[in-house]
C-alpha cells in the first residue's frame, strides 16, 4: 500500500487556510545533508522538488518526529487549531 | 473572566487521572483538550495494565470497563517473538489466574479516552473538548491561567497540570525544561488496525472467546539493525500491528521510512502467514511518539503551581511497554498533591515538591531509574537487533533440522557460528552491558 493509501483511511478536518507546519527558511533547507525530514515523517508529509521542500500538511499526523529530526530547528511546527487536524476513529 | 481551581492540559490518561483525583475531592477542574473527543488524537499499542486505575476509581472498575464495552481483550498471554530473515524463536507465558483476575485489557485508545473522560465528567470536572491551550497567563514570574484558542479564551486558576503528552511545547513554556527533546529521547511508532474475524483471532492465538486474547512483541530483522520493538495486539475484531524505532537510529539510517519499516514486519513470513488475506486491508493508519529517553530525559515536574504529568514527564519504561500505568499513577499522585495544597492553601514550588516525593518513593521513579542507562546501551549496540534475533534463529535452525550431522558436531558448529559473528569478547562484553542495564 503506498502511504497516500495509507493516509486515504484516516480522516482530517483540514484547516486549509492556516496550515501548523512551515519551513523557515527554505535557503537551510538547500544546504541540508539527507534531509531527515523526509524520511523520518510517517505521512510523507515533505518532498523534494530540487528547488524547494513542499509541505503536505494535510496528511500531517502530528506525531512531532519532523520537529525533533531537524537539526536546524527549521520547521515552524504548531498543533493545528483546535478540533481541526488528525481526527482517530481507533486509537 | 472564567475561573477554575485547577486547569489539566490534555485529556488522556495522565490528565484525566489528575482531574477525576481532583474533582472527586470537590476541587473545580477544567481538562482542555485539543481533539474533537478525548481520545481523537491519542495512540497506543495498546496494553492497559489494570492496577493503577482501580487504585486511582476501585476493584470494580474492571467490571464496569468489561460491561460498559470500552476493553477489547483481556491479555492472558504475552509473547516475544525474536526474527530472523526467514525464521522465529518464540517465547512467551500463559496464565489461567490471569483468566480470573485481569492484568491487563488491549484497548484502542479513542474509545477508551473518550469513556475515561465521561467518567471523570461524572465527578464534576469540566472537559473542554476542541480547544488548544496556545499559551500561559504569567503575573509576577508566576503562572495564574492559560490561553486558549477560543475566543476569549483565557481561564484563569490557582494550579496548572500539564498533561500534554510527549511533544513538550507547553512543558518548554513554562520554563521546566531547557532544552527540547533530542532525536534520541524518543521512539516513532506507527500502526496500523487490520480487520479480522472474531473467530479467525480466537483461532490463531487459542482462545475461547472474544474476551481473551494475547499479545506479541517483536523484535529481530524488520528493524534492519535499528533499535525498534514491532508489536501484534489481538483486539475484538481487529489486530493492531504497530512498529516504533528509535528516531536518532531512523535519521542515521536514512534509508527506510517508518512505514517502509511496517512493511518489513508484515512481509515476514511469520507474520504474513498469521495476518493471512487481511494482510493488505487495514481501518486506520498512525503515528505517535514513544519517550525513550527515560530518566535523564526528564523535565523538572513542578514549580509554583505547576505540575507536569504522564508523557510530557517523560514517565515511559520502554522496555516493558509501560506508559498508560505512568500516566495514570503520576496523574493520581499529582491530583492527591494540589488536594493537600488546597487544604493549605499553599501552592509554591517548596509545597508541590511532595509531588516529586511521592513519585520517588513509587515504582515509577524507581523503575525509571532502574533502567536509566538501558536505552542509550541498546542504541549504540545493534546487535541486540540485529545480529541475536538471526544468531538464535540459525542457531535453532541448525539444532532442529535433522540432516545426519551427530548432536555433538553439531554444537561445535553452533558454537563457530555465534564465535563468528560476533566473537567470544563480544558475547561477553553485551552480556555484562545487558546485566548492567536491567540491573541499574
Ligand atoms: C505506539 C505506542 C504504543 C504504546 N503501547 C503502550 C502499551 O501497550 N501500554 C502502555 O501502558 N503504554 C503504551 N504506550 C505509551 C502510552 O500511550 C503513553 O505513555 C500514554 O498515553 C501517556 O499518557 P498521557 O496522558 O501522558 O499523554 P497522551 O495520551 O499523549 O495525552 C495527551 C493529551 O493532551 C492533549 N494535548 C496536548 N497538547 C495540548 C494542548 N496544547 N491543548 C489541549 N490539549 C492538548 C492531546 O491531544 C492528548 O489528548 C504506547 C505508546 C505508543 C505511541
Ligand atoms: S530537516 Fe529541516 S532543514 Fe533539513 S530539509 Fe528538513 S526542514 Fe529543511
Ligand atoms: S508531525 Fe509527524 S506526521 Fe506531521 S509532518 Fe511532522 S513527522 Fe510528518
Amino acid at each position: 500500500m503506498r502511504i497516500e493509501d495509507k493516509l486515504f483511511l484516516n480522516r482530517y478536518r483540514t484547516d486549509e487556510e492556516n496550515p501548523h507546519l512551515k519551513i523557515i527558511n527554505m535557503e537551510i533547507c538547500k544546504k541540508c545533508k539527507n534531509r531527515p525530514c523526509i524520511n523520518c515523517c510517517p505521512a510523507g508529509v515533505y518532498e523534494w522538488d530540487g528547488e524547494s521542500m513542499e509541505v503536505k500538511f494535510e496528511g500531517c499526523l502530528e506525531c512531532g518526529t519532523c520537529r525533533i529530526v531537524c537539526p536546524y530547528q527549521n520547521i515552524e511546527w504548531k498543533y493545528p487549531k483546535g478540533n481541526y487536524g488528525i481526527l482517530y476513529k481507533f486509537g | 473572566m472564567i475561573r477554575f481551581d485547577v486547569v489539566v492540559i490534555g485529556a488522556g490518561p495522565a490528565g484525566l487521572s489528575a482531574a477525576y483525583k481532583l474533582a472527586s475531592s470537590g476541587i473545580k477542574v477544567a481538562v482542555v483538550e485539543k481533539g474533537e473527543y478525548p481520545g481523537s488524537k491519542n495512540v497506543m499499542g495498546g496494553v492497559l495494565y489494570l492496577s493503577p486505575l482501580k487504585k486511582l476509581i476501585s476493584e470494580t472498575i474492571v467490571d464496569e470497563m468489561l460491561q460498559a464495552n470500552v476493553v477489547e481483550r483481556n491479555v492472558i498471554e504475552q509473547n516475544m517473538w525474536f526474527l530472523s530473515d526467514d525464521g522465529v524463536i518464540k517465547a512467551g507465558h500463559r496464565n489461567e489466574k490471569w483468566k480470573t483476575s485481569p492484568n491487563a485489557f488491549t484497548v484502542l485508545r479513542a474509545k477508551f479516552d473518550n469513556w475515561f473522560a465521561k467518567k471523570v465528567e461524572k465527578t464534576g470536572a469540566l472537559i473542554i473538548s476542541k480547544t488548544k491551550v496556545e499559551d500561559f497567563i504569567w503575573e509576577n514570574d508566576e503562572i495564574i491561567g492559560v490561553k486558549t484558542s477560543r475566543p476569549k479564551g483565557e481561564i484563569y486558576c490557582k494550579a496548572v497540570v500539564i498533561a500534554e503528552g510527549v511533544n513538550p511545547i507547553l512543558t518548554l513554556k513554562a520554563g521546566l525544561r531547557k532544552r527540547d527533546i533530542t532525536p534520541k529521547m524518543a521512539a516513532i511508532a506507527v500502526k496500523e488496525i487490520i480487520p479480522m474475524s472474531t473467530e479467525r483471532i480466537n483461532d490463531i492465538f487459542g482462545v475461547g472467546n472474544e474476551n481473551e486474547g494475547a499479545t506479541i512483541e517483536i523484535i529481530g530483522s524488520w528493524s534492519k539493525g535499528m533499535m525498534g520493538i514491532g508489536f501484534l495486539y489481538s483486539n475484538k475484531d481487529s489486530i493492531s500491528l504497530g512498529a516504533g524505532v528509535l528516531i536518532e537510529d531512523l535519521k542515521q539510517n536514512n534509508k527506510f521510512t517508518p512505514y517502509e519499516l511496517l512493511q518489513n514486519l508484515k512481509e515476514h513470513p511469520a507474520i504474513s502467514e498469521l495476518l493471512g488475506e487481511n494482510k493488505n486491508s487495514a481501518n486506520e493508519y498512525m503515528a505517535h511518539l514513544i519517550p525513550e529517553g527515560g530518566y535523564y530525559s526528564m523535565p523538572r515536574l513542578y514549580d509554583n503551581r505547576i505540575l507536569v504529568v504522564g508523557d510530557a514527564g517523560m514517565m515511559v519504561n520502554s522496555i516493558h511497554r509501560e506508559g498508560s500505568n505512568h500516566a495514570i499513577t503520576s496523574g493520581m499522585l499529582a491530583g492527591e498533591t494540589l488536594v493537600d495544597a488546597f487544604e493549605k492553601g499553599d501552592f509554591s514550588r517548596k509545597f508541590l515538591k511532595k509531588y516529586y516525593l511521592k513519585l520517588r518513593d513509587s515504582f515509577i521513579i524507581k523503575d525509571l531509574k532502574k533502567y536509566k542507562d538501558l536505552t542509550s546501551i541498546m542504541e549504540k549496540n545493534h546487535q541486540f537487533f540485529e545480529i541475536y534475533p538471526s544468531l538464535l534463529n540459525d542457531a535453532a535452525y541448525r539444532f532442529l533440522n535433522v540432516d545426519g550431522t551427530p548432536k555433538w558436531e553439531m554444537q561445535k558448529e553452533i558454537f563457530e557460528m555465534f564465535r563468528k559473528r560476533r566473537g567470544l569478547i563480544g558475547m561477553t562484553i553485551d552480556a555484562l552491558k545487558m546485566w548492567k542495564g536491567v540491573r541499574g
